[in-house]
C-alpha cells in the first residue's frame, strides 16, 4: 500500500508546470504540498485525483497502475478541491445526501452527520448559501471523506476556517493517518504544516519554500529545478 | 438506479415549482389552447355589410340568410357607409341588393341582382358571395319553377301556392343527402376522428417541456462539481447516462398521463399506436436535448438556441400553417421534423436511430470519467 | 443613476463590439422566419399542379342525368381549382387509394335519378383516404355544398311533378318533362356568373394583402428584433459581483435600462434598414414627417414591450420561467397587434381586449399613416400608457430591490 510517482511531466501548452517528479507516500503518513501561487499545487493533486491527465510519467496506488486501472482506483482516492464543489442551492443534509447517493458506500443519516461533525460543521438543515464560507470549506471536506477513502487529496482545505476547528481537524486527519491513510494536502499555513506533516513537498521555482524548510525540522522533498 | 432517483429528487424538489410546471406543461398548456383555440374559432367572425336598397320580403329572406350563417357578423348599413367601412378595410366585404330586386327574380330575369364590393384585402368574399349567388339561384329556380307550372295549368296557381309546395318538400320529403365515412382497407383506420391538431399542440409543448428541463444538464456540469465525478461510483458519463434515462421515463409518464387526459376531454380514442408514436417523440426529443444540452456551457444561450429552433418548429409543423401540401410534395420533411410521425402514428422512425448514435457518441466524447 | 446608466451603457456597447459577429444572425433570423412563413403560406394558396389532389367518381348509376351530374362536378370552380376528378370504377378507386393516388371518392349509386325524381332517399357517399384526412374533409365539403344545388333543384322538379301530376298529365309525357327539367336545372346553376355584379372599392392599391402584410411583417420582426437583441445582452452576473455592484449603489435596474437602450436603438435601426427597401418596393407615398411620426410610434411601442419583457425578468427570478413569459407575451403581443391577422376577424371580446393593448394601439396609428395617408396623430393615448409602464417598471424593480436587501 503505497503511492509512487515516477518521472510526471505536466505542462500546459509552452508553460512547463512540472518536469520529472517523482516521489513516494506511505501508508499512515501526511505529507505537505508547499509552494508560491500558480506553482502547480492543485495541478499536481487534480492530476493525482485522476481529474486531469499528467503528459508524462507513471503513478502507481497500492500496485495499480493509473492508466489502466481507473476503475479500481477511482474509489480509493478523495479529492477536496480548491474551488467548492457543492451545491449552493442544496442545504448541508441534502448536499451529503447527493454525494452519498452517488457514492461507493451506503451511509446513512447519522454515519454522515457525524462527518460532518468532525469537521465541525454543525448546521445541518442550512442552504448552503446562507453558510459562512468557512462552513462551506468544512462542507466541501465532509463530501470528499464520505466514502473513506485510502489516499485523500486535500487542496487547501482549511483555509479560511478558524484556528479552533483547524486544530479538530488536524487531529481528525492525524487519526485518519494513524489508521493507515495517506494524506497529501496544500496550505500556506507554516505552523500548520509543521504540526501536521510528516513530510513536506516543496514545488515551484521560487527558492523561498526550499529556504524555509532547510532550517525546519521536518524532512522535506525539494524538487529539483 | 434507485440512487440515481434519490439524488435526481434531492436537485429536483429545489425549483419543484418551476420544475413541475414545466413537466406538466404539455397537459396544462395543450388543453388551454385547445379551449382558446376552440373559443376563437367559434366566435371568430367576418364582418359584412348587406345594403338593403329595397325592402321586400323576398331581400329580407335574403338578409336572414346570410344573417344565419355561422361565421358571419352582419352588419345593415347604408351603402356609404357601407363603403367606406370597406375601404377603411372594417368590413371584409359588402353586398348591395339593388332596388327591383324581388320584381326582377318573379320576372325571371337572373343577371346583375347584387352588387358585390370587396378589395384587395378581401379574405372571405368568395365564399360569401357563393352562399349568397347559391341563394338567389334557390330563388331564381323558384321562380323558373313557377313559370314551368303556370304554362302547364295556365294560370291556376299562383305564386305563393307554389313557393309553398316547394318549401313543403324541401321538409317534408327525403330530398338527395350525402354521407361521409374513411376507408378502412387503406391504411389504419385508428386514425379516424383523431383530433390532428391537438396532437400538434401537445408536441409543441411537449417540445418546450422536455428542452426546458433538460437545462439540468448544463447547471450539473459546474467545473468544480466535475471533479468530485472522478472519483464517485458513477462516472459522469454515467451520471449523464442515468440522469437522461430518469428524465426520458418522466416525460413518458407525462405521455400517458397527457393520453389519458385527452380520452376524458376529447374523446381521443387511445390505441397502441398512438401511445407507441407519443412514446417514441419523447424519447426522440429527450434524447436531442440531451445532446444539445450536452453541447452549452451557458443556460441562458441555450434557453435562447432552444427557442429560436422552437419557432422553426412552430411554424413547420402544421399548427400555424397547414403544411400538407409541402410534406406531401418534399415528404423529406417528415423525415427531418419529429412531429410528423408523430400525428401520422408511424412505429418507426430514422430520427430515433440517429439521435441516438449522436448520443452515444457525444457521450462518449465527454472528457471527465 | 444617470452615470451609472453611462456606464453600463459603455460596458454593453463594448459587449455588443465583441460580439458583433453574432449580430448579423440576429438580424437574420426573424426576416429568415417571416420568410418561411410566406413561402409555406404561398404553398398553401398556390398548390402545385404536380399535388392537385385528385377525386374518383364512380357511376354506377349510368343515366344521362348522372353524366349531368358528372359534369356538374367536373366544371364546378371550387372543384375544379382544386382537385382533379376521374371518373373510374370502384375496385380501381380501392386500389388507387391504397396506392395514396386518389384522396376521396364519390359513388353515384344505383337507381340514383329515379330516387331523385320520385322523391325517395338518395344517398351520396363520399369515401375518405384515412391517410389524407383533411383533403377528404374538404373533398366532402365542397360534394355538400354541390349537393344542395341538386337538393334545391330536386326541390323544384318535384314541385312540378306534383302539380302535374294534379292536372292529369300522363306518366310517360312526365317523365320526358322531368328529364328536360333536371337538365335545366342542372346547366342552370352551373351557369350562376351572373348574378352578382362585381365591384372593387376603388380604394388605393396601398392596403392590398401584399402590402399589409409587408407592414404588419416589419411591425412584428421589429418586434422580435427588441426581445432577441435584448435576450442577446444579457450577461450572467453571479451573487457576489452582484453584491459588489449593490457596494457601489448600482442596482438591478441601471443593467436592464442598459440593455433596454441598446435594444431599442439597435432593433429601430435595424427597422430603418428594412424599411428603405420595402418602401421602394411597395411605393408609399410618405413624406419626412410620416416618417418621424412612424418612427416615434415604434419608439413607444418598444419601449412598452421592453417594459412588460423587464418586469417579467424583475419578477419572476427562474431563467426558463422568465423566457416562457416572456415568449407568451410576445406572441400575445404581436397578435393583439393585428399585424398577423387583421383585428376585424376576431371574436367581438377579443377585439375588445386586444383595444386595450399598446401595440394595438401602435400598430392601428401606422396603418392609419401608411395607408390610409392620415396626417393628424394622436400620441397621448400611446405616451399616457408608456409612461404608466415606466412608472410600474421602477414601482417593481425598487420594491424588488428592497425586498432582497
Ligand atoms: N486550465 C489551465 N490552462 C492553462 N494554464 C493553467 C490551467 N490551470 C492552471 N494553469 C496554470 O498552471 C499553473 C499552476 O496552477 P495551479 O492552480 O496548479 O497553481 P497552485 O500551485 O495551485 O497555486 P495556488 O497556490 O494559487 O493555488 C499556473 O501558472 C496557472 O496559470
Ligand atoms: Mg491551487
Amino acid at each position: 500500500m503505497m503511492l509512487i510517482v515516477e518521472k510526471l511531466s505536466k505542462s500546459y501548452g509552452k508553460n512547463m508546470i512540472f518536469d520529472n517528479l517523482s516521489f513516494n507516500v506511505h501508508p499512515g503518513e501526511i505529507v505537505g504540498l508547499v509552494g508560491e501561487n500558480g506553482a502547480g499545487k492543485s495541478t499536481l493533486l487534480s492530476i493525482l485525483a485522476m481529474v486531469q491527465k499528467a503528459d508524462a510519467g507513471t503513478i502507481t496506488l497500492n500496485h495499480q497502475c493509473y492508466q489502466t486501472d481507473k476503475k479500481e482506483l477511482r474509489r480509493q482516492i478523495g479529492f477536496v478541491p480548491q474551488d467548492l464543489a457543492i451545491w449552493e442551492q442544496l442545504s448541508v443534509k441534502e448536499n451529503m445526501q447527493f454525494f452519498a447517493q452517488l457514492s461507493w458506500v451506503k451511509k446513512d443519516m447519522a454515519e454522515l452527520k457525524e462527518l460532518c461533525l468532525q469537521m465541525q460543521l454543525e448546521k445541518w438543515d442550512e442552504p448552503v448559501k446562507s453558510l459562512s464560507g468557512g462552513m462551506k470549506r468544512k462542507l466541501n471536506i465532509a463530501i470528499s471523506l464520505i466514502h473513506d477513502p485510502h489516499l485523500l487529496l486535500l487542496d487547501e482545505p482549511t483555509a479560511g476556517i478558524d484556528l479552533k476547528s483547524r486544530t479538530e481537524i488536524g487531529r481528525y486527519l492525524k487519526q485518519l493517518a494513524s489508521q493507515g491513510k495517506m494524506i497529501i494536502y496544500t496550505s500556506h499555513d507554516m505552523d500548520e504544516l509543521r504540526s501536521l506533516c510528516d513530510r513536506v513537498l516543496c514545488i515551484g521555482k521560487d527558492p523561498f519554500y526550499k529556504n524555509i524548510f532547510h532550517e525546519s525540522p521536518i524532512p522535506f522533498l525539494a524538487i529539483p529545478d | 438506479m434507485i440512487s440515481i432517483i434519490k439524488s435526481r429528487w434531492i436537485l429536483w424538489k429545489k425549483h419543484w415549482l418551476a420544475n413541475s410546471l414545466f413537466l406538466f406543461l404539455p397537459v396544462v398548456a395543450t388543453i388551454i389552447t385547445m379551449t382558446l383555440f376552440t373559443n376563437i374559432q367559434e366566435d371568430s367572425k367576418v364582418p359584412i355589410a348587406i345594403v338593403k336598397k329595397e325592402d321586400s320580403p323576398m331581400a329580407d329572406s335574403l338578409y336572414e340568410a346570410a344573417a344565419d350563417l355561422p361565421y358571419i357578423r352582419l352588419f345593415n348599413l347604408s351603402e356609404k357607409e357601407a363603403l367606406i367601412k370597406l375601404e377603411r378595410h372594417e368590413l371584409d366585404s359588402v353586398f348591395v341588393i339593388d332596388s327591383g330586386f324581388a320584381e326582377k327574380i318573379k320576372s325571371g330575369a337572373r343577371n346583375r341582382l347584387i352588387t358585390g364590393y370587396s378589395n384587395h384585402g378581401s379574405f372571405a368574399y368568395t365564399p360569401i358571395k357563393e352562399m349568397l349567388v347559391s341563394y338567389v339561384q334557390t330563388l331564381t329556380a323558384q321562380a323558373k319553377t313557377y313559370y314551368t307550372v303556370d304554362q302547364m295549368a295556365g294560370g291556376k296557381w299562383t305564386w305563393e301556392e307554389v313557393t309553398e309546395k316547394i318549401s313543403d318538400i324541401q321538409t317534408e320529403q327525403q330530398l338527395l343527402e350525402t354521407t361521409f365515412h374513411l376507408n378502412s382497407i387503406a391504411g389504419n383506420a385508428t386514425n379516424e376522428e383523431r383530433n390532428r391538431n391537438l396532437w400538434e399542440i401537445w408536441g409543441y409543448f411537449m417540445f418546450i417541456s422536455i428542452f426546458f428541463l433538460f437545462d439540468w444538464q448544463i447547471k450539473e456540469k459546474k467545473t468544480a462539481i466535475l471533479s468530485r465525478y472522478a472519483m464517485m461510483k458513477y462516472s459522469y458519463q454515467q451520471y449523464v447516462f442515468f440522469h437522461t434515462a430518469v428524465y426520458t421515463f418522466m416525460f413518458v409518464s407525462i405521455c400517458l398521463l397527457s393520453a389519458a387526459m385527452f380520452h376524458m376531454l376529447y374523446e381521443e380514442k387511445i390505441t397502441f399506436s398512438l401511445l407507441w408514436s407519443m412514446v417514441m417523440y419523447t424519447i426522440t426529443l429527450s434524447l436531442a436535448a440531451s445532446i444539445l444540452s450536452a453541447v452549452y456551457r451557458s443556460v441562458y444561450v441555450y434557453y435562447w438556441t432552444v427557442l429560436l429552433i422552437s419557432g422553426v418548429y412552430l411554424i413547420t409543423s402544421g399548427v400555424i400553417i397547414p403544411t400538407d401540401g409541402i410534406v406531401s410534395a418534399y415528404p423529406v420533411i417528415s423525415l427531418v421534423h419529429p412531429v410528423y410521425p408523430l400525428v401520422q402514428e408511424k412505429y418507426f422512425h430514422p430520427l430515433v436511430i440517429l439521435f441516438l448514435g449522436l448520443f452515444l457518441v457525444t457521450q462518449r466524447k465527454q472528457k471527465y470519467f | 443613476m444617470g452615470k451609472q446608466l453611462l456606464l453600463f451603457l459603455q460596458l454593453d456597447g463594448k459587449n455588443i463590439k465583441r460580439k458583433w459577429r453574432s449580430l448579423p444572425l440576429l438580424f437574420l433570423f426573424p426576416v429568415l422566419f417571416t420568410l418561411l412563413s410566406a413561402i409555406l403560406i404561398a404553398f398553401l394558396i398556390h398548390p402545385q399542379e404536380k399535388n392537385r389532389i385528385t377525386v374518383g367518381l364512380i357511376d354506377h348509376d349510368d343515366t344521362p342525368e348522372t353524366e349531368g351530374i358528372v359534369r356538374l362536378f367536373a366544371q364546378s370552380e371550387e372543384m375544379n381549382s382544386l382537385f382533379r376528378i376521374k371518373e373510374m370504377s370502384e375496385s380501381e378507386a380501392e386500389q388507387l387509394m391504397e396506392q395514396g393516388e386518389i384522396s376521396a371518392y364519390i359513388i353515384l349509386p344505383k337507381d340514383f335519378t329515379a330516387n331523385l325524381y320520385e322523391g325517395k332517399s338518395a344517398v351520396l357517399p363520399v369515401i375518405g383516404n384515412p391517410n389524407k384526412q383533411m383533403e377528404s374533409h374538404l373533398i366532402y365539403e365542397i360534394v355538400e355544398s354541390i349537393a344542395r344545388h341538386i337538393r334545391s333543384s330536386q326541390a323544384n322538379i318535384l314541385t312540378i311533378h306534383h302539380f302535374a301530376s294534379e292536372l292529369g298529365k300522363n306518366e310517360e309525357k312526365l317523365q320526358d318533362l322531368l328529364f328536360q327539367q333536371f337538365t335545366d336545372f342542372v346547366f342552370y346553376t352551373l351557369s350562376s356568373g351572373q348574378v352578382i355584379h362585381e365591384k372593387t372599392a376603388n380604394n388605393e392599391a396601398t392596403s392590398s394583402p401584399m402590402n399589409y402584410f409587408s407592414i404588419g411583417g416589419l411591425f412584428i420582426i421589429y418586434t422580435s428584433w427588441l426581445w432577441l437583441v435584448y435576450l442577446y445582452l444579457y450577461r450572467e452576473i453571479d451573487e457576489p459581483l452582484v453584491q459588489r455592484m449593490r457596494l457601489y449603489g448600482v442596482t438591478k435596474l441601471s443593467f436592464l435600462l442598459s440593455r433596454m437602450i441598446w435594444s431599442l436603438f439597435i432593433a429601430i435601426s435595424w427597422t430603418g434598414i428594412l424599411f428603405i427597401p420595402l418602401h421602394l418596393l411597395l411605393d408609399f407615398e410618405l413624406g419626412m414627417i410620416d416618417f418621424l411620426k412612424i418612427f416615434v410610434i415604434y419608439f413607444l411601442h418598444g419601449l412598452l414591450f421592453l417594459c412588460c419583457i423587464c418586469i417579467i425578468e424583475i419578477v419572476f427570478s427562474q431563467e426558463k420561467v422568465q423566457l416562457f413569459l416572456q415568449l407568451i407575451t410576445f406572441v400575445v403581443i404581436s397578435l393583439f397587434s393585428g399585424a398577423i391577422i387583421p383585428a376585424i376577424y376576431f371574436p367581438i371580446w377579443l377585439q375588445e381586449l386586444a383595444s386595450y393593448s399598446f401595440s394595438y394601439e401602435a400598430f392601428y396609428w401606422v396603418r392609419e399613416i401608411v395607408f390610409y395617408g392620415r396626417k393628424f396623430v394622436s400620441f397621448l393615448c400611446l405616451l399616457c400608457m408608456t409612461i404608466g409602464g415606466n412608472i410600474i417598471l421602477f414601482g417593481i424593480s425598487s420594491w424588488k430591490e428592497r425586498l432582497q436587501s
